[in-house]
């Protein structure tokens, strides 16, 4: 599932391991998110979008969108 | 590939989840070697026989089998649920290595006079199989495929 997260990090000037921190889960994590390499759980994706104040869809693309 | 490789191990190493899993697995390595040297050492095998002897014969596997739990219970309070998926995937990789050559050398066994091999065995290949899991893990992050 494609997303924002790279984008998001750079206007906040976050790396990967400060996101991480902030999520509570490892680097490879949020690495593995970021290149949509692994969809989170709605859980997780949900302190995603706490942590970038945003709602969920401002940051993941709809995989039915991403079709089109 | 190795720098990542040890990156994630390193990342793992902070899951609370991995200290209780490597101080949990350490006392069940104690008690095996505890208890294998008492049945051993302290116990009249060859003068037992029956119920008594098969009960003696397998409290040191006892700690063995409880491994598998520690390993089920480390999976589950992992709190890394990318880490999760990993190690599940670790897992089922060693399983099924595992039951392969389970099957392979039983086969050769009952059809080509093949070698007897000890169950015990099984469990330690299992544990063995794990670092094809980790390599397997590896290789699908270093290839970037989906998890």
């Amino acid at each position: 599932m494609k997303n924002r997260l790279k984008v998001l990090r750079a206007e906040r000037d976050w790396s990967q391991q400060d996101l991480a921190d902030r999520l509570d889960v490892s680097r490879q994590s949020v690495n593995a998110i970021e290149k949509g390499r692994y969809d989170p759980s709605l859980p997780l994706a949900f302190k995603i979008a706490d942590v970038f104040d945003l709602a969920i869809e401002q940051i993941f693309t709809n995989p039915r969108l991403e079709r089109e | 590939m190795w720098k990542a490789y040890l990156q994630r191990r390193r990342a793992c190493y902070r899951d609370p989840a991995h200290g209780r899993y490597v101080r949990r697995l350490a006392v069940a390595m104690l008690l095996y070697l505890v208890v294998l040297f008492a049945v051993k050492r302290l116990l009249p095998l060859d003068d037992m026989q029956g119920p008594l002897l098969w009960i003696a014969a397998a409290l040191p596997g006892i700690p063995v089998a409880a491994v598998f739990f520690l390993i089920v219970r480390y999976i589950v309070e992992l709190r890394d649920e990318y880490r999760r998926l990993l190690e599940v995937r670790k897992t089922l990789v060693a399983t099924g290595v595992t039951m392969t050559i389970a099957s392979i050398w039983g086969t050769m066994e009952l059809l080509a006079h093949a070698s007897h091999l000890p169950t015990l065995y099984i469990p330690v290949i299992w544990y063995l199989a794990q670092g094809i899991g980790e390599f397997v893990n590896m290789v699908l992050e270093r290839r970037g495929e989906a998890a």
